[in-house]
């Protein structure tokens, strides 16, 4: 860009930025709030009313291989069906490691808002199917390589 | 009596999770604002031809790849709808785009939220940085480029 270019962007005032991105971050916050606390208390009445547990044993042998219980299932199924805020507040309820936790986490952010993001991508004209499955794929290999990785 | 208490249970760490994390993304998010505001990702797009040509791409694939990959899929939206209608991209160009920007995509927003929570980020952000380029690479290699590298040398003349 030129100098001339460089100095009208240098005009814009700060404070205007300052206000763009608090409201920008207030409304990022306000999302994670709406997705995050209704799948805190879905997991939380999981865990009471022990559908928790037979979840824990129906997803067991899949999430042992990437070296997570069976109920991690739930926090990256909630991901993939609500978004990265619904998968990350199911997470936190769940009584994980620090490991167990970054196989977790890395699962989640491969993969999530299945629904939204397809959209996105059928909308610009490539195939959802084909990059949700890729997501799914390499969200399960990259939580494994960590898994038999981790020192 | 037990689900009542379980579910208040649930809100309150919600709410403190909640409150932790909007420490942290708020002054991040006016730090992203001053940075698109100052144009750095134009300056990064028009500087990474070597990137759009390792992956098949034509240049102006840079902008959509990089708002992509650190915007975000929905937020980046705008800008990777709009790019991809008005130059008219091959389906394999899309392919490969959204390959990467699928698997990688909203790399800031994304990982602000997991600082608080007690994971090994390099490891989370890293690993789908890598599998994101890893994948598109391979990709770009196994669909017929609708762009061959001949024709980018001769675009990135016109740059």
């Amino acid at each position: 860009m030129d100098e001339r270019q460089r100095q009208a962007r240098l005009a814009i005032p700060a404070a205007d930025l300052f206000k763009t991105g608090l409201s920008n971050g207030i409304v990022v916050v306000l999302r994670l709030a709406k997705t995050i606390l209704p799948a805190i208390v879905f997991v939380s009445l999981l865990q009471v009313t022990t559908l928790l547990n037979i979840i824990d044993h129906l997803c067991a042998p899949l999430m042992q291989q990437v070296g997570l219980p069976g109920e991690a299932a739930v926090a990256f199924i909630v991901g993939i069906f609500s978004s990265i805020y619904g998968g990350v507040g199911a997470m936190l309820l769940l009584p994980l490691s620090y490991k167990e936790l970054t196989i977790l986490s890395t699962m989640i952010v491969f993969c999530h808002a299945g629904f939204m993001e397809s959209a996105v991508v059928v909308e610009a004209g490539a195939s959802g199917l084909l990059i949700f499955s890729l997501r799914l794929f390499g969200a399960f290999l990259s939580a494994w390589l960590i898994h038999v990785c981790w020192i | 009596m037990m689900l009542m208490e379980a579910m208040a249970q649930g809100l309150i760490v919600g709410i403190i999770t909640v409150g932790k994390l909007a420490m942290i993304i708020l002054p991040l998010m006016v730090g992203i604002e001053f940075a698109k505001e100052f144009g750095w990702l134009e300056i990064l797009s028009r500087r990474s031809v070597w990137f759009t040509r390792a992956f098949h791409l034509p240049p102006s694939a840079a902008l959509p790849a990089f708002a992509g990959l650190f915007i975000g899929i929905v937020s980046g939206s705008g800008i990777i709808l709009q790019i991809a209608k008005e130059e008219r991209y091959a389906r394999s160009t899309l392919t490969i785009l959204f390959v990467m920007v699928g698997i990688c995509h909203s790399l800031l927003e994304e990982t602000i939220l997991f600082v608080g929570l007690e994971v090994n980020l390099f490891l989370v952000a890293g690993s789908r940085l890598i599998a994101a380029l890893v994948f598109s690479y391979i990709f770009s290699r196994i669909v017929t480029p609708a762009y061959s590298p001949e024709e980018q040398a001769t675009d990135s003349l016109r740059i």
